[in-house]
């Protein structure tokens, strides 16, 4: 007896679609699993026989052969419990050949018959759906988000029990049995009550960095925030995803994918609605973070992808993990290469990161700070310089006053600059529409050029600034996409001075000169002196 | 700037013996004619000498110790009969060098060397009590014919510090006055750094051998050194930096120097050491006045409350070497000038924060923000704020010290 039942698996976010071939023949009795498969996944061989046994069904003292096909992929990290049981049942005559047609089935098995949710199910019934396949029969945990394909018959089952019992009846009646779920990604996103984000209206005061919040969501701009120890860059920085646009459906079905591919999905959550906020802390992996293993999962990277990755004591960080970074905030994706092929995952993150300013914190606050100039240097030259390159913002975070403290201050609510934001990012879209770029901070040379025009006069004020405060040509290109993204925040086409001055002000500083103390090209802007042979970070 | 055709061979030799340092020469040279005379001698006449010159000290320092002016240790006999054998025997085995091979090493180094033989040696380091025998130097020797003032403070100096050293060195520079410091990190780089850009003279002394660039993230001002002034060690080429060997080095700044100005300092640090040293060999101390909060000027207040010369202005320094000059200039009088004729180019808010932040002040932006809201009596946005800032620092009214904290200048 021979039956052929269809399940998948998943490479990077997507998936393909794996045959389970199964074959029960005379001979001498043995359970034999082939098809390029790795030890962990032969184990469902064994959790298959008890399983069933627990079911009161015996497997005959034959010879039973499972194979994987295609043979040619080799076949790690999957779990095949639930298409053997079904591929087996039916050798054994427990289900008719023609009932598992067009059904692709999921799930691990556990010794007891129940069905244990698996990770991947999200792509998998895209690729059924693509692929022809009628019914879903997926772990019941995994029901909301296999759910949110539509096109496609999807139902969960809790056991084995009820598994067998779906499969036996006709298929008119199945639906009746267990009838399929269907979930509206964009009816989920309008209906979730949003989560407790922290609001900018409960940080008093540190003007500065929420204008720079707002511009950094608004643009896609990565941010550095500096500042002494207790002034609340941590609590800033969770106010982000609150600020930001909601996801839109597409978005959040990409990242649920990603959530659903790493197994990181909320049980009974069908999606992901939120903005992630991914916050490694700094004794993190280069697997951890860029993704990877043995057998390749996302990333936390991957895990912000749509949301935010905030590195908090960035120097902290060890230089090697922070330079995986670089490839990844430039391509917005991640490609991990192992021998057996290249697994993609996309990485669109908004990179805040917080530091101090030196190993005290209160540089430079002479009167506090006790470091010597050399531990504040070298302190800022742990991050490599190209890893600042990609930061586009520095804003320096202080203590507030006590006015401030006691919240005399009207402060704004996230949900206002959060509307501003969304202006500013349909003027976004409507400009780039047709081009390869959606955000300003995505923009190249000639995006810049074509997209960021001054008058002659701007044009002077900025050639003045140029010269005067010493400032690299890439450096003026970030400058004029800040204020580009800060004159969408206010609805204007036209860069107004302010806008670039503003923008001049949150610029990343340079290279800092040898006499020129750490933070700012602090003695005038004629010198630029790199110490000869022994560049390090630029400092900030 | 006296460039000796030729190495004094002998006093090279001498200088350049490992573990003879300059008090071992010193006491040598109390009763030898020369470096030549030592090369020839006999190690038991070198001993000898050095045992006499050694006995003679411990009699001086009893004598002081008796009048209770010293607490020092004394030297057993024995100690000092074993240490003058020891010295002498290191001298003695280095007459195997052959001196000619040392002159080869400085040739190739374009490094110079003067001895207290020579005509070229500093005047200002022979009137010194513990002056060193031999000086190593790269580019020249200071000018004798010239004023010369030692700028020094603290390394980690704060922002207003780093612009007096800056704003009083180009203004000594610009008058004439040679500039001396340590190439150290601070206030002394900035001085020499700032006396060379405004084409002055600049001299630094180092704690290492002339050829070892410390601290490297001034190798810049370095080479500007070395190709406009000039760098000096007393140790040979080669030689790593030391704590020990530092204080030796300061006495040199001070030395070289007609007068020393301290532009910050804490009360407990290396620059007031310096100015220890300085007067001991009789120099003029002058020290940069700061606020009595500032930890940082603390040194400064109080080498003033002992009766060092108060540097109100740069010129006062200028006027201790050249007279009162005509042009009488009081720098908070010439400074509340220039600002008032720049404060009349601003407008609006620029002008409000130009008073707010006033001269010399870092300030928090935070602060900064709420003194000038409180004068206007609205709250001001971060895109104001900004601009405004950014404005004063292109017109160079102000500077952003780092990290938020801004500047008026």
């Amino acid at each position: 007896m021979y039956s052929s039942i269809t399940t998948g698996a998943v490479h990077g976010i997507d998936s393909y679609l794996i045959q389970v071939e199964t074959d029960i023949s005379d001979g001498l009795p043995s359970f034999n699993m082939v098809g390029f498969m790795s030890g962990e996944v032969r184990e469902a061989g064994e959790r298959v026989r008890v399983a069933l046994r627990n079911l009161g069904i015996h497997l005959p003292p034959r010879r039973i052969t499972v194979n994987l096909s295609p043979a040619g992929i080799p076949k790690r990290g999957i779990v095949i419990d639930i298409p053997v049981c079904v591929g087996l049942l039916i050798c054994l005559g427990y289900i008719k050949e023609e009932a598992a047609d067009g059904v692709l089935v999921a799930g691990e098995v556990g010794l007891n018959g129940e069905i244990r949710p698996v990770k991947g199910i999200l792509p998998m019934v895209v690729e059924a759906k693509e692929r022809g396949i009628t019914t879903c029969l997926v772990p019941h945990g995994n029901l909301a988000e296999g759910a949110l394909v539509h096109g496609i018959r999807v139902v969960g089952v809790r056991s084995l029990a009820e598994l067998v019992n779906y499969l036996r009846r006709d298929p008119e009646e199945r639906d009746l049995f267990l009838p399929p779920m269907e979930v509206d990604a964009k009816d989920l996103l309008t209906r979730h009550s949003e989560k407790d984000h922290a609001d900018l209206a409960d940080i008093h005061g540190q003007s500065q960095a929420k204008k720079v919040l707002e511009i950094a969501a608004a643009g896609f701009h990565n941010v550095l925030m500096v500042g002494p120890p207790g002034t609340g860059k941590s609590m800033l920085a969770r106010c982000l995803p609150g600020i930001m646009p909601p996801l839109t459906p597409e978005e959040a079905l990409e990242v649920t994918r990603i959530y659903s591919v790493a197994g990181r999905l909320p049980e009974e959550e069908a999606l992901i609605t939120e903005r992630p906020f991914i916050a490694p802390h700094h004794s993190v992996t280069k697997a951890a973070l860029i993704g990877g293993g043995n057998i390749p999962v996302p990333g936390l990277i991957s895990l912000a992808h749509m949301g935010v990755l905030f590195l908090d004591e960035l120097p902290e960080y060890a230089a090697a993990e922070l330079n995986l970074l670089r490839e990844p905030l430039e391509t917005h994706e991640i490609t991990i290469r192992r021998l057996q092929g290249a697994y993609r995952y996309p990485a669109k993150m908004l990179l805040v990161a917080a530091a101090n300013p030196c190993p005290c914190g209160y540089y430079p606050d002479m009167n506090r700070c006790r470091c010597t100039p050399f531990q504040v240097r070298n302190y800022q030259k742990r991050v490599s310089g190209p890893f600042l390159d990609r930061i586009d913002f520095r804003v320096t975070v202080n203590r507030i006053s006590a006015d401030e403290l006691q919240g005399l201050h009207e402060e704004e609510r996230s949900e206002t600059v959060r509307s501003r934001v969304m202006e500013a990012i349909q003027r976004q879209q409507h400009r780039f529409a047709g081009t390869p770029f959606s955000y300003n901070a995505d923009m190249d040379v000639h995006a810049v050029e074509k997209y960021c025009v001054l008058d002659t006069q701007l044009a002077a004020r900025m050639r003045m600034v140029y010269e005067q405060i010493g400032m690299s040509a890439r450096a003026y290109h970030k400058t004029l996409k800040m204020a580009r993204t800060i004159a969408d925040l206010e609805g204007r086409e036209k860069i107004l001075e302010r806008d670039l001055m503003t923008a001049v002000g949150f610029r990343m500083p340079e290279e800092s000169t040898e006499e020129s103390g750490l933070a700012s090209g602090e003695y005038g802007g004629s010198m630029k002196i790199v110490p000869s042979g022994r560049r390090g970070g630029s400092g900030w | 700037m006296v460039r000796e055709n030729k190495y004094n061979r002998y006093a090279l030799w001498l200088c350049s013996i490992p573990g003879i340092g300059s008090t071992t020469i010193r006491a040598l040279m109390e009763r030898a004619s020369g470096a030549e005379e030592i090369y020839y001698m006999e190690e038991s006449e070198i001993c000898r000498l050095l045992i006499t010159s050694a006995m003679e000290k411990k009699e001086r320092e009893t004598a002081e110790h008796k009048s209770g002016r010293t607490q020092k240790k004394e030297q057993t006999e024995a100690g000092i009969k074993t240490s003058a054998a020891k010295r002498a025997a290191l001298i003695a085995r280095a007459k195997g060098d052959d001196p000619a091979q040392k002159e080869a090493e400085l040739e190739r180094g374009g490094i110079g060397f003067v001895c207290m033989e020579d005509a070229g040696f500093p005047d200002r380091l022979r009137e010194i009590p513990d002056s060193p025998y031999g000086l190593y130097y790269l580019g020249g020797l200071p000018r004798e014919d010239r004023p010369s003032v030692a700028v020094i403070g603290a390394r980690n100096c704060s922002g207003y510090g780093r612009e007096q050293a800056r704003v009083y060195a180009e203004r000594l520079a610009m008058r004439g006055i040679t500039v001396i410091s340590g190439m150290a990190r601070g206030v002394d780089g900035i001085a020499g750094r700032a006396a060379l850009d405004a084409g002055g003279d600049s001299y630094a002394v180092l704690g290492c051998g002339v050829d070892v660039v410390y601290p490297t993230e001034n190798a810049q001002l370095y080479r500007f050194l070395r190709e406009k002034g000039g760098i000096l060690s007393e140790v040979p080429p080669g030689t790593q930096p030391r704590s020990t060997l530092f204080p030796m080095r300061n006495r040199l700044i001070s030395g070289l120097s007609d007068a020393v100005l301290v532009i910050e300092a804490r009360r407990r640090s290396g620059t007031v050491i310096t100015v220890d040293a300085a007067l001991e060999q009789g120099r003029d101390i002058f020290a940069l006045p700061g606020r009595v909060s500032d930890s940082l000027s603390d040194g400064c207040n109080f080498l003033i409350s002992q009766g060092a010369a108060i540097a109100c202005t740069p010129d006062t320094v200028v006027e201790h070497f050249y007279g009162v000059s005509a042009e009488g200039t009081d720098m908070s009088e010439t400074n509340r000038k220039r600002r008032l004729a720049r404060r009349s180019e601003l407008a609006g808010l620029e002008a409000v924060f130009f008073d707010v932040l006033g001269l010399g002040d870092v300030m928090e932006s935070q602060f900064l923000l709420q003194r000038a809201e409180f004068i206007i009596g609205r709250r001001i946005g971060v895109e104001e704020f900004m601009s405004c800032m950014v404005s004063l620092q292109i017109r160079g009214l102000a500077r952003e010290v780092g990290m938020g904290h801004f500047m008026g200048i």
